[in-house]
C-alpha cells in the first residue's frame, strides 16, 4: 500500500477545501448574474490607460531580467525543501546529523557569495 | 472516504464564512487605522462609526457591472481571481485556532502553509498577463519577482521553529510552546517571519505589484466588481491567515491565563494584524531594487546565519 488511511484522509481533506475554495467564488458570481446590470460599450471594452487610447499593446517582445533571479530562486527552494526534510529530525542525529547538514548548507552559502561577488544580486 | 470529505466541505464553508468576516472585519480597521494615524475619523457614515461600511461596499461589488474587457484572454481573466481566492482559504486549513476548532492536523502541516499560498502567485501572474494591459503586465511581473524573492527569507524563519520543534505539524508546534513561546527563543526568526509576510502580502512598504502611484492598480487593473473582490478576498484572507499562522507558530497560538484559549488566539493574531497596518501607515514604500536586494542581501544570510546558530545552540546546550 502506498498510502496510509490517514495520508489519504487529508489529501482528501485538501480536496475538499479546494472545491469549496473555487466554488464559493464561482456562485456568487453565479447569483450575481440576476443582480448585477450589463450594458457593454466599445470605450468600456478598450484597455484601461487612464483615459487615452492604449499607446502600445503589451503583447510584444521585452527585457525583464529575471533569469539570474529566477536561478538562484530555484536553486535555494530545493536547499530549503531539503532543509525542511531534515530539520524537525536534526536533533535525534545528534551532532553527525548536525555536521553533515551543516555542510550542505554551507557548500549552498558559497553559491550565494560566488552570485555576490559575480553581482548577480543587484537589480539593474 | 465520503464521511471524510464531508467534514472537509463543513470545515471549508465555515472557514469561508470566517474569512469573509475576518475580510470585511480587516478593511474597516484597514480604512479606520489609516484614518486615526493621519488625523482623520475614517469611515463614519453606515452605521455606528462606519462599522457597516464594508458590508454596504460587499453589496455594492455584488450589484456592480461585471465587465470583461475586449482584448483580455478571457480564459486566464476568468480563472485567475478564483485561482488567487482557493489558496488562501486552503491555507485556513492547517492552523490550530484553539481546540476544537482544528480543521485538520497535517503531519507536514508548517510546509503546506508555505507552499499553498504561493500558488497565489501564479493567478497574480495569469491575472497580469491575460489582462492586456500594460500597466497589468509589469504588475504581474514585478509581483512574481518579489514573491519568490521572500518566499525563501520566509521559510527559513519559519525552519528555526520546526527544528526547535521536532516537528513539522503546526499542532505539535503548538503543544511545545505552553511554557515558553517561540518567538522569545528565536526572536530573530519571528522577526523574519514579519518582515518577509509583509512582502508576500504585497502590502507597503513592499506593495510594489499595485504601486497605485506608478501602475494604476497593478495586475488587477482590468478587474471590476465581483471579479476585483475575490483579489481582495484573496488579500484580505491571506493577511489573515498568515497572522494567524504567526500567533499559533510563534506567539503560543491559544495558550495565554484566565481567558479561554479562542479568545487569546484573536488577541494574538489582531495584534499581529494592527502591527502590519501600523507599519503600512508608518513607513514609506521602497524602490524595486531596494526590495530586491534586501531579500537576498540581508534576509537570505541573516535567515542562514539565524538556522545555524539556532542548531548549534541546540544541539550544544
Amino acid at each position: 500500500m502506498l498510502m496510509s488511511q490517514r495520508d489519504a484522509g487529508d489529501l482528501i481533506f485538501i480536496l475538499g477545501f479546494a472545491l469549496v475554495g473555487v466554488a464559493a467564488p464561482a456562485a456568487l458570481l453565479f447569483i450575481g448574474r440576476w443582480l448585477r446590470p450589463s450594458s457593454p460599450g466599445k470605450v468600456k471594452m478598450e484597455p484601461y490607460e487612464c483615459g487615452l487610447p492604449q499607446a502600445s499593446p503589451p503583447r510584444r517582445l521585452f527585457r525583464i531580467r529575471y533569469y539570474a533571479f529566477a536561478l538562484l530562486f530555484v536553486i535555494f527552494d530545493v536547499e530549503t525543501v531539503l532543509l525542511f526534510a531534515s530539520a524537525p529530525v536534526l536533533k535525534r542525529f545528534g551532532a553527525a546529523g548536525l555536521w553533515s547538514v551543516g555542510a550542505f548548507v554551507a557548500l549552498v552559502t558559497l553559491a550565494l557569495v560566488y552570485a555576490w561577488r559575480m553581482h548577480l544580486l543587484e537589480w539593474e | 472516504m465520503m464521511v471524510t470529505l464531508a467534514t472537509s466541505v463543513v470545515w471549508a464553508v465555515g472557514l469561508f464564512v470566517v474569512a469573509a468576516l475576518s475580510v470585511m472585519l480587516g478593511v474597516y480597521l484597514e480604512r479606520k487605522v489609516a484614518g486615526h494615524m493621519q488625523a482623520r475619523l475614517g469611515p463614519m457614515r453606515t452605521g455606528p462609526h462606519g462599522i457597516a461600511q464594508t458590508l454596504a461596499d460587499t453589496v455594492k461589488l455584488l450589484f456592480k457591472e461585471d465587465l470583461i474587457p475586449g482584448k483580455v484572454d478571457r480564459l486566464g481573466f476568468i480563472v485567475a481571481p478564483l485561482l488567487a481566492f482557493a489558496p488562501a482559504l486552503m491555507s485556513l486549513m492547517v492552523i490550530p485556532y484553539a481546540r476544537p476548532f482544528v480543521p485538520r492536523d497535517l503531519n507536514a502541516g508548517v510546509l503546506y502553509f508555505l507552499a499553498v499560498p504561493a500558488i497565489g502567485v501564479i493567478a497574480v501572474m495569469v491575472a497580469g498577463l491575460s489582462s492586456a494591459n500594460n500597466y497589468s503586465l509589469l504588475g504581474g511581473l514585478r509581483s512574481a519577482a518579489q514573491l519568490i524573492s521572500y518566499e525563501i527569507p520566509r521559510s527559513l524563519s519559519v525552519l528555526s521553529v520546526v527544528m526547535l520543534a521536532g516537528s513539522l505539524s503546526t499542532v505539535t508546534i503548538l503543544e511545545r510552546q505552553t511554557h515558553v513561546w517561540f518567538a522569545v527563543l528565536t526572536p530573530i526568526g519571528f522577526a523574519l517571519y514579519i518582515i518577509t509576510t509583509i512582502a508576500e502580502l504585497n502590502r507597503t512598504p513592499f506593495d510594489l505589484p499595485e504601486a497605485e502611484a506608478e501602475l494604476v492598480g497593478g495586475y488587477h487593473t482590468e478587474y471590476s466588481g465581483l471579479r476585483w473582490a475575490f483579489f481582495m478576498m484573496a488579500e484580505y484572507a491571506g493577511f489573515f491567515a498568515a497572522s494567524a499562522f504567526g500567533a499559533a507558530v510563534f506567539l503560543g497560538g491559544g495558550n495565554g491565563p484566565l481567558l479561554p484559549p479562542i479568545v487569546w488566539f484573536v488577541i494574538k493574531t489582531y495584534a499581529i494584524i494592527l502591527f502590519m497596518m501600523w507599519v503600512k501607515w508608518t513607513v514609506p514604500r521602497f524602490r524595486i531594487d531596494q526590495v530586491m536586494t534586501l531579500s537576498r542581501k540581508v534576509l537570505i544570510p541573516v535567515a542562514l546565519l539565524n538556522l545555524a546558530v539556532t542548531a548549534v545552540v541546540m544541539q550544544y546546550v
